[in-house]
């Protein structure tokens, strides 16, 4: 049998619903899944299994680990911090420099290109 | 009934494609029915499924913790993508590695077990089915990885009654 490539399909429903989306919705569903991949990846860089975080956090319920790496948890920023410190990583960054450069390079979710209208 | 799986473009990405079925003679794939049977009622959740699966397929793939595993047959990876407590969608899935994703349909959960909805049963089965007919192709070489286990190709339709060559 002849090797085919798969069918490429474009949905319009699909398009239409995400352009009813707002940037900012995406940018918070992109974010809580990364920071949840970027707690995966520094657990197992530590050869920790998810029971390990948990001790070391001094959790009781395996279940709010499988929360937090879901990609779907809306974390305080102490937990954030808590995590920060027992796997060596940055979840939180406070160094970056501002001005009005890092204002203009930072895409703005909340205003149109004229920084006056809302999306 | 026969069946195609087609690589939905607008969700899939460079980290991982998102695939789903078109039954012959239809327009849309079962995943657009999920949508469309569900956006009026659940319409955020509906939305945030989709940023989901375009997060999935253009920044971080799929990882096992991104989906509730077993919910088929042993090792067949069907999975839901959607189990937060507190959300009411399930979305039927099948995972291969972490760059393929097939989406399928489903429903709102609100019974103990998937068999106690005839709705979520049909589309869960379904997907049982169509892993076992991916996963026979793949044994027999009919279907194989390419790019980088990013898509299929080869022998990629079906049909119900589907017995091997």
């Amino acid at each position: 049998m002849e090797k085919k490539q798969v069918e490429i399909y474009r949905s319009e429903l699909i398009d239409e619903i995400s352009s009813s989306i707002s940037p900012l919705e995406e940018k918070k569903v992109e974010k809580k899944m990364l920071i949840a991949a970027k707690i995966e990846d520094a657990i197992k860089a530590k050869n920790w299994k998810n029971r390990d975080l948990l001790e070391a956090l001094g959790k009781k319920y395996p279940s709010i680990i499988t929360i937090w790496l879901s990609g779907t948890h809306n974390f305080t920023i102490d937990t954030l911090i808590e995590l920060e410190e027992v796997l060596g990583i940055e979840l939180i960054n406070t160094k970056e420099i501002i001005n009005t450069k890092t204002i203009q390079k930072n895409k703005n979710l909340f205003f149109n290109s004229d920084n006056k209208t809302k999306v | 009934m026969k069946y195609r799986l087609v690589k939905i473009s607008n969700l899939s990405g460079n980290k991982a494609s998102v695939y789903s079925v078109l039954l012959n003679g239809e327009q849309e794939t079962i995943f657009d029915k999920f949508v469309k049977e569900n956006i009026m009622t659940f319409e955020e959740e509906v939305k945030n499924i989709i940023a989901r699966l375009k997060t999935i397929g253009k920044s971080t793939g799929i990882r096992d913790s991104f989906v509730k595993p077993n919910e088929g047959t042993l090792g067949d990876g069907v999975c839901a993508l959607y189990d937060n407590p507190d959300k009411k969608l399930r979305l039927y899935c099948i995972k291969y590695g972490t760059q393929l994703i097939l989406v399928g349909g489903g429903g709102q959960k609100n019974v103990r077990t998937l068999q106690e909805d005839d709705k979520l049963k049909k589309e869960n089965y379904f997907l049982r089915k169509l892993s076992a007919q991916i996963t026979e192709r793949i044994k027999d070489k009919e279907i194989e990885y390419i790019n980088n286990y990013l898509d299929f190709e080869g022998d990629l339709e079906f049909q119900d009654d589907d017995e091997n060559d």
